[in-house]
C-alpha cells in the first residue's frame, strides 16, 4: 500500500499495485510561499517519503498549539481563567501558560460549536488529535536514523473540521501552511484501513501532475 | 509602647488601603466582588470580570452570567462607585473593551461592531472595526487609536496592527497578546515575529516610528520598556 498525493486537485489516494483503490479530500499548501507574517505559507513539498508515526503534536509556534488535544480543563470563572492539566496532573493556568484568556476560549468555542462554554478538555490545538508524520528516507531504509529528520509539514486535521464532525456537519476543509488537511472521517479512515502505518510509502506529486 | 504604636498605625493603613482607595473609584475582582469608594462591599450577579472603565463616577463592568451547564451569557454591568444601584446588560456577543468616544459610553464586542450607551440602551453604530480591536487611546471626544491582534488561530486572520481613527495613520504588524498601549505621550509597542521582539516607540499624531529596538524580556507592564 502506498499513499499518494496531488496537491492541485486537493486529493489524497491510496495505491495498492498499480491502482489507486481509494480517494480522499486533502488540501496541502499554495503552489508558491505565501505572505502571512506569523509563518509563511509554503507549498506542500513534491518527492518520496515514508511514514514514521502518529501521534498529538504540540508546539510553541502556534498559542492554541501549546496544549496537547484532548487535555482537561477546569474553568475559573472567579479567576477570570482556565486551568488545564498538567502531564504531573497539577493545573497549570491556560492564560499564563500561552497567553489565551478565558473571553478568546469561550469566543472560539462558540464559533466551532454554537456554545459559549469552557469544554471538558482542549478541543483547540490547530493540529487537531493527532497528527502523522513523514521524513525523507534518504538511504532508503526506512527508518528515520543518520542525519534524516521528521518532516515540518505533516498530515492533521483543524479544530473547526473536527468540530463539524462532531456536530454532524458537512466538513469543509481550508488551504495549510504547508501540511495537508484531513476531514477527520477520512483520517480514521485510513488510518483504519492501515495507510498510516510506519515505513509506508508516501509520495507528493507535483502541483501539475493528476491522477 | 512604641512597638504597639507601630502595628497599630501599620493596621490603620492597611485597612485604608483594603477599604477605599486614593481617588476614590471602585475596586473589583474577576469573581464579581466590588467595594465601592465608601468602603461598602457588595458581590455582582456577573463573574468572569475581565475589563472595566470607570467614566463620571460610574464604573462599566464585562462579565458574565454562568447558568448551571456551564453556558456563559456575556452582560455588561453599570454600578456608580458609591454601589447605591446596579444595572445588568445582556450581549449577543462578548464586549471586548468599552472606552469613551464622543463623551458617550461605548463599547467594541469581539467581532468588531460597536455600541454605544444612550438613554440607557445600547445601541448598534455605524463604526465597525477589526475582530478583537482594543481602544488602546481614547481622547474622550473623536480621536480614538484602535489596536487589532493577529488571530492566535493557524488558520486564522494574521492581519493586525494599529491605526488611528483621526490623523490617518495606519501601522501594520504582528502582535498577539502583548497590547499596545499609550505612555510617555507615546504609543509603545512590541512587533512580535517568529524569533523575535522589536519594541517600538510611535508618535500618536504622525504615527511615525520613534525609535524601534529589540527586546528580550518584555515585562507585565511595557511602559517599563526603555
Amino acid at each position: 500500500m502506498e499513499l499518494h498525493f496531488f496537491p492541485g486537485q486537493n486529493l489524497l489516494a491510496i495505491k495498492k499495485g498499480n491502482f489507486y483503490v481509494s480517494r480522499y479530500d486533502a488540501w496541502g499548501g499554495p503552489s508558491a510561499v505565501g505572505n502571512d507574517p506569523r509563518m509563511s505559507e509554503e507549498p506542500t513539498w513534491p518527492g518520496t517519503y515514508v511514514i514514521h508515526s502518529t501521534h498529538s503534536y504540540v508546539t510553541p509556534t502556534w498559542p492554541f498549539s501549546k496544549i496537547k488535544w484532548g487535555t482537561p480543563l477546569q474553568d475559573k470563572p472567579q479567576l477570570n481563567d482556565v486551568y488545564y492539566q498538567l502531564p504531573s496532573k497539577k493545573w497549570g493556568s491556560v492564560k499564563k501558560d500561552t497567553g489565551i484568556e478565558r473571553k478568546s476560549i469561550l469566543q472560539t468555542y462558540f464559533s466551532y460549536y454554537g456554545k459559549m462554554k469552557v469544554p471538558a478538555t482542549w478541543v483547540f490545538n490547530d493540529f487537531g488529535p493527532i497528527a502523522i508524520r513523514w521524513f525523507k528516507d534518504s538511504n532508503g531504509n526506512k527508518i528515520l536514523d543518520n542525519k534524516e529528520t521528521l518532516s515540518g509539514q505533516m498530515f492533521h486535521t483543524t479544530p473547526q473540521n473536527e468540530a463539524e464532525v462532531s456536530l454532524g456537519k458537512p466538513v469543509q476543509l481550508g488551504p495549510s501552511h504547508g501540511c495537508i488537511h484531513l476531514n477527520p472521517r477520512d483520517r480514521d479512515t485510513i488510518l483504519n484501513l492501515g495507510g498510516f502505518k510506519p515505513k509506508t510509502t508516501f509520495v507528493v506529486h507535483n502541483y501539475n501532475e493528476k491522477i | 509602647m512604641k512597638k504597639f504604636n507601630w502595628i497599630i498605625s501599620t493596621a490603620l493603613v492597611l485597612l485604608t488601603a483594603c477599604n477605599t482607595n486614593a481617588n476614590g473609584q471602585l475596586t473589583w475582582k474577576e469573581d464579581g466582588s466590588v467595594i465601592g469608594n465608601m468602603g461598602k462591599k457588595s458581590q455582582l450577579d456577573i463573574q468572569g470580570i475581565y475589563d472595566s472603565l470607570e467614566y463620571k463616577g460610574i464604573s462599566y463592568l464585562a462579565g458574565f452570567k454562568i447558568d448551571n451547564e456551564g453556558n456563559n451569557f456575556p452582560y455588561i454591568a453599570q454600578v456608580p462607585n458609591d454601589l447605591s444601584s446596579t444595572q445588568y446588560w445582556a450581549f449577543e456577543h462578548i464586549p471586548n473593551d468599552i472606552f469613551i468616544y464622543k463623551e458617550t459610553v461605548h463599547v467594541i464586542a469581539m467581532g468588531g461592531e460597536v455600541y454605544d450607551l444612550k438613554d440607557g440602551k445600547w445601541n448598534l453604530s455605524d463604526k465597525k472595526f477589526p475582530r478583537e480591536s482594543q481602544i488602546v487611546y481614547s481622547d474622550n471626544k473623536d480621536s480614538l487609536i484602535v489596536c487589532h491582534p493577529a488571530s492566535m488561530e493557524k488558520t486564522g486572520d494574521y492581519n493586525s496592527g494599529c491605526f488611528s481613527t483621526t490623523n490617518n495613520w495606519r501601522l501594520n504588524f504582528i502582535w498577539f497578546n502583548i497590547m499596545p498601549k499609550v505612555c510617555n505621550e507615546q504609543l509603545y509597542l512590541v512587533e512580535e515575529s517568529n524569533n523575535s521582539k522589536l519594541f517600538k516607540q510611535v508618535n500618536l499624531v504622525t504615527g511615525a516610528v520613534v525609535k524601534s529596538s529589540p527586546v528580550k524580556n518584555v515585562p507585565d507592564n511595557i511602559c517599563n520598556l526603555k
